[in-house]
């Protein structure tokens, strides 16, 4: 196909589909009169409701039904998540998806804290915000790419006194060997949890930074009329202050880590056992067949994402209840 | 980089600056905080460059050095010229279809749930039913839903329909393997938190603009085309921004939904194949294609930022 045609193919689309909706306020404008404002709501709503039917409801039903059986459809309980717990590339997925959650939520909020604090009020502030915020805009494969570079090794040679990668050239210089990524464990779950940081290290920084700015000056300046440091102040006034804002943040980047799919793709070429959930979850997919329970195992994986974001949400809103 | 000599951060956390006493203090914070920027400022910069040097470095230099000694060059646009109008008459490695892909991609999957989401949201708030609040927080439940949880059923859905023994409940729309399947995906994913966030946008108009207009006899239809959406324009700037810098970049739909197609493969699919397929050879154009990849996102992001910054921070500060 054609570029002109495939992207008129999607503008037409998008015209019948804002043609259907055309139709569907003439329908909320001539509702009959009897039972108007529940017809109307109805109609207001069907589309979200359909699509949110078919997109999330009914998916996440068969994934629970396929993670409770076998790939001839019948019921195995516990089956497939036993196969996570006993099988080895899968249980060293879990623990390295735990090792994720542990390090980059934590890391990028503190980063994003400490940085949105150092340039707060400085000169420049907006384009030192801009450095960092802009990895939020590339995607876990354009980082995955460039955080590869930053690692790369001379091939064939590995260990050679000229680095092609810049931590690696950096590394040498202070007299430490090359990282061997992707091949040496455990170091590459936490090189590329690095990349990871540094997407979501911006995004922390934009929302923490206004959070801070709505901190009272009268607070903190009150604070050190009595006698406190900047450290001080800033440890017992703003971080209490903004601890709704943190708590959100640290949440948000938890999920989204819990989740982590396209940097790990891109990065772990299955060697060295660096693997993740989410990454497992779609290898087991893509190589099922009949016969090995893949797609069972994947729906398995994909539940157990579920199940480790609980935990995160019902922390989240226990918080906002509170501040409630 | 190194030349940029950062600006002392004044007042970094909020001193007088009139008082003697927290001068002093200032100066002992503000070089931490000013070696804390400037570190961390490079860190979160320099890898971006150095795609960007590596880009445009000949295949020989790539591999001999690392990218900071082609700093001076020489310089080279072939993988460039490769990569878009083909070089020697070569095209076969063009990523220009798989930008087109994404186009195709990104326009109804951001303006599909934009629109459903905003009547949804106008449901919720404006028409007088029971049960709205009930169902709010059903919608806004199901934001934790992982897309991994969900894109193989949906795919099923495509190809198979849904069957419940033999009777057929959903039957299948004959669209597995065309873009419409990413559309719909996108868009169903993505309505649970625009629905949220339009929610959070729309029930700060004030009632009685709405009061007004009905007592003047203007109908719900009325009211949402011509007073809640010239009044959201903003917002819905904002969340079309998000949504389209999540639809761009994302890999797992598109992996999972295009199934390999070249002829629907978005170019984050494009170039993650690269990368796998690389190992041999022709790693010379990594550095290339992933910089086309990300320029149109980071120059969206860069240009609209403010919007997209607004639309964050009505996500996750106010929920």
């Amino acid at each position: 196909m054609g570029a002109g045609s495939k992207l008129f193919g999607a503008v037409v689309a998008v015209a019948v589909f804002l043609a259907v909706i055309g139709v569907l306020l003439l329908l909320i404008d001539n509702a009959p009169k009897r039972g108007r404002e529940r017809i109307q709501a109805f109609l207001f709503l069907l589309p979200a409701l359909i699509m949110l039917a078919i997109g999330l409801v009914v998916p996440v039903v068969r994934t629970t039904i396929l993670s409770l059986s076998n790939d001839a459809g019948h019921f195995i309980g516990l089956g497939n998540f036993r196969w996570i717990w006993q099988t080895d590339e899968a249980r060293k997925a879990l623990g390295n998806t735990i090792i994720w959650v542990a390090v980059a939520p934590i890391a990028a909020t503190v980063i994003g804290l400490g940085y949105a604090v150092a340039i707060d009020k400085a000169r420049g502030e907006p384009f030192w915000k801009a450095l960092v915020f802009l990895p939020t805009g590339i995607s876990g494969v354009g980082a995955g790419v460039i955080w590869s570079l930053m690692y790369a090794q001379p091939l064939g040679n590995p260990g050679h006194q000229r680095q092609l990668g810049l931590v690696n050239q950096l590394l040498s210089l202070v007299g430490l060997g090359p990282l061997n990524f992707p091949i040496s464990t455990p170091s590459n779950t936490f090189l590329i949890i690095v990349v990871m940081i540094w997407i979501q290290a911006g995004f922390a920084t934009v929302i923490l930074s206004a959070a801070i700015k709505g901190v009272p000056a009268e607070l903190t300046e009150a604070a050190k009329i009595d006698g406190a440091n900047a450290w001080q102040a800033f440890r017992r006034v703003t971080v209490p202050a903004i601890r709704p804002t943190l708590t959100a943040v640290f949440v948000i980047v938890a999920i989204a880590t819990l989740k982590v799919f396209d940097i790990v793709r891109t990065m772990y070429q299955n060697q060295g056992s660096a693997d993740v959930l989410a990454n497992l979850m779609f290898d087991q997919y893509a190589t099922s067949s009949p016969g090995n329970n893949g797609a069972n195992h994947s729906a398995a994986l994909a539940l157990t994402i579920f199940i480790l974001v609980l935990p995160f949400m019902a922390y989240q809103i226990v918080q906002m209840k509170r501040r409630a | 980089m190194s030349s940029v000599t950062v600006a002392p951060a004044p007042g970094a956390t909020g001193v007088l600056p009139d008082k003697q006493v927290s001068r002093v203090r200032k100066k002992l914070t503000n070089p931490v905080a000013s070696l804390v920027a400037v570190v961390i400022g490079i860190i979160w910069t320099v890898p971006t460059v150095g795609l960007l040097v590596s880009s445009i470095r000949p295949r020989l230099n790539q591999n001999l050095t690392g990218w900071w000694k082609g700093l001076t060059g020489p310089f080279t646009t072939d993988h460039y010229k490769s990569l878009t109008t083909g070089l020697e008459g070569d095209t076969s490695h063009s990523l220009i279809p798989y930008l087109v892909n994404s186009f195709v991609i990104v326009i109804p999957a951001t303006i599909i749930p934009i629109t459903v989401a905003s009547l949804a949201a106008y449901g919720l708030i404006w028409t007088k039913v029971r049960g709205r609040d009930w169902l709010f927080i059903a919608i806004f439940a199901l934001q934790i839903v992982p897309l991994q949880l969900a894109v193989i059923p949906l795919l099923n859905l495509f190809t198979n329909g849904w069957h419940l023994g033999s009777t057929t409940v959903i039957p299948d729309f004959g669209i597995g393997g065309h873009a419409a399947a990413i559309w719909i995906a996108h868009s169903c994913f993505g309505l649970p938190l625009i629905i949220f966030l339009l929610h959070n946008f729309m029930s700060e108009v004030p009632g009685d603009i709405v009061e007004a207009a009905r007592i003047d006899g203007a109908g719900h239809g009325q009211i949402y085309r011509q007073i809640m959406l010239p009044l959201l324009t903003p917002a819905i700037a904002a969340i079309a921004i998000f949504q389209f810098l999540w639809v761009w970049n994302d890999l797992f739909v598109g992996l999972i939904m295009g199934g390999g197609n070249p002829d629907i493969n978005p170019i984050t699919v494009k170039v993650q194949g690269l990368v796998s397929s690389s190992s041999g050879g022709g790693t010379e154009l990594l550095p290339a294609a992933a910089f086309l990849s990300i320029i149109i996102p980071l120059v969206v992001f860069l240009a609209l930022q403010r919007y997209f910054v607004r639309g964050l921070l009505a996500g996750s500060v106010k929920g």
